[in-house]
């Protein structure tokens, strides 16, 4: 629970930065709001996050990019793609042998690419006059991994009352799709000229994982290139460096 | 002019900043958030409820009741209440259990100790049983179990013949991978239960046995024994 409480802070926290740091005052002038244009330009970000977590976890690899279009300064729509390779074996913690002591052989590989698309609403005092200006916003992203590999073998079932005959299950190799969705909270501010940092947090939730059964085994993923492991919480975040076109 | 460009630069150099120190924060968070428990119930016993066979609403409770799993040496005792979750074997796809119950009318045996001694000490504890002469194997609860792997149960001071059955229950096991934390979990879907002398008549509720807390599949309707 304390874990959730943390989290909520975490956000709690993130919002109200993006409105202490970054809002701006109310008196615009009627001049900028006449500059106001359709469209102001392209983001093109990379996920820094990715990286950090692959620098802290060599068992992962990970990397995402995103194009988030500026309409007015209000809305953002978001095409995101991405990679990533994960090792969950070290993650296997039941025993399941009956003898006290962890199975060891464990394979549990995921790999696979993933794509998003959404849009984010800008919260923010917008500055129709500046073609680059911060902003705070919410979004939503339908996501999809499609057909991403994984392979587990050296896991036993639970024989341990006729421990003669404890058994290897059949090693499981083969594709499967994920589907989710995620609700996020984010800022992003410029830094040197068309170069900017942002930050999200993102809540997320499978929508559909194709179970695959093959023999007497059924495979139920917990893991999505993009998504992680759901043991892990439906919680996530970005770190991004972008740069604007326009 | 030039002090405004400063301001601003300034400005956004503690933006940026922040940001920075927030995300390292939030990202560290996370990180340290990584689960590797398994918080997933991975046993997926049956669950059998006795009933009476004049009153099926009612639970039959037997006097003494125990379960030798075949070809495990395991003994469980004490579910005598009428319900009770028996664990299967995932590698194969029969499991059968030895039922060993006290009837309500039972019959007594005449038991004499036949121990064998070596230089005033005891070499092997054996019992006289009907002018048959057992080591014991194992003795739980209530219930001796011999060599021979006949039983006894001692009760109200007297040592009283068991009726016997085996119970088989024959499924597909199905392996389903639950998560890199748990591995796999077996459930089963049973397609037979039975007893081999008929000491009850057997009626499966539910095919499924999944991991679901306390679920009943199996009645077992008893005659009054």
């Amino acid at each position: 629970m304390s874990t959730y409480i943390c989290r909520f802070i975490s956000l709690m926290m993130l919002l109200l930065l993006s409105n202490s740091v970054f809002a701006e005052k109310k008196n615009k002038s009627k001049s900028a709001e006449e500059q106001k244009q359709f469209f102001y330009g392209v983001y093109v970000d990379y996920d820094l996050g990715d990286l950090l977590m692959t620098a802290i976890e060599t068992r992962r690899f990970g990397m995402n990019g995103s194009v988030v279009l500026d309409f007015q300064h209000f809305i953002y729509p978001a095409f995101e793609i991405g990679y990533a390779t994960y090792d969950a074996a070290p993650d296997y913690s039941y025993d399941n042998t009956g003898t006290g002591a962890q199975t060891e052989g464990v394979t549990y590989d995921l790999k696979g690419a993933y794509g998003k698309v959404g849009v984010n609403i800008n919260l923010l005092e917008k500055d129709y006059s500046k073609k680059l200006t911060p902003y705070g916003y919410v979004g939503v992203r339908y996501a999809i991994a499609p057909n991403y590999e994984y392979e587990i073998a050296g896991f036993r079932t639970d024989a341990s009352m006729w421990a003669d005959d404890a058994d290897f299950i059949p090693a499981q190799k083969g594709n499967t799709t994920a589907q989710w969705a995620e609700f996020l909270a984010g800022v992003n501010t410029p830094i040197y000229k068309g170069f900017c940092l942002g930050a999200e947090l993102r809540y997320k939730g499978f929508l559909h994982i194709n179970r695959v059964r093959e023999g007497n085994c059924s495979i139920n993923q917990s893991y999505a290139p993009g998504y992680g492991d759901s043991e892990d919480g439906s919680w996530g975040f970005r770190y991004t460096i972008s740069y604007f076109f326009h | 002019m030039q002090n405004a460009n400063m301001k601003h630069r300034v400005q956004k150099g503690w933006r940026a900043l922040l940001l920075l120190t927030f995300s390292l924060c939030v990202g560290c968070g996370f990180l340290s958030c990584d689960n590797q428990h398994c918080d997933e119930p991975m046993y997926s016993p049956i669950g059998i409820s006795c009933l009476s066979e004049l009153n099926p609403s009612e639970k039959y409770s037997l006097l003494r009741l125990s379960l030798l799993p075949v070809g495990a040496d395991t003994l469980l005792t004490n579910v005598e209440s009428g319900q009770f979750y028996l664990p299967l074997n995932p590698t194969s796809a029969e499991t059968k259990y030895v039922w060993c119950m006290l009837p309500k009318e039972y019959e007594t045996v005449e038991v004499s100790m036949d121990t064998v001694w070596q230089d005033s000490l005891i070499s092997e504890v054996k019992f006289n049983i009907e002018g048959e002469s057992l080591s014991l194997k194992k003795v739980q609860n209530d219930l001796l179990l011999f060599a021979d792997n006949s039983m006894l149960y001692y009760y109200n001071g007297v040592f009283a013949k068991p009726m016997t059955d085996t119970l088989n229950i024959s499924y597909e096991a199905i392996h389903e991978f639950v998560s890199g934390e748990c591995g796999y979990r077996t459930a089963y879907e049973l397609k037979s239960v039975d007893f081999t002398h008929g000491v009850g008549e057997v009626f499966i509720e539910s095919n499924m046995v999944t991991n679901k807390y306390k679920e009943n599949h199996v009645n077992i309707y008893m005659s009054l024994y």
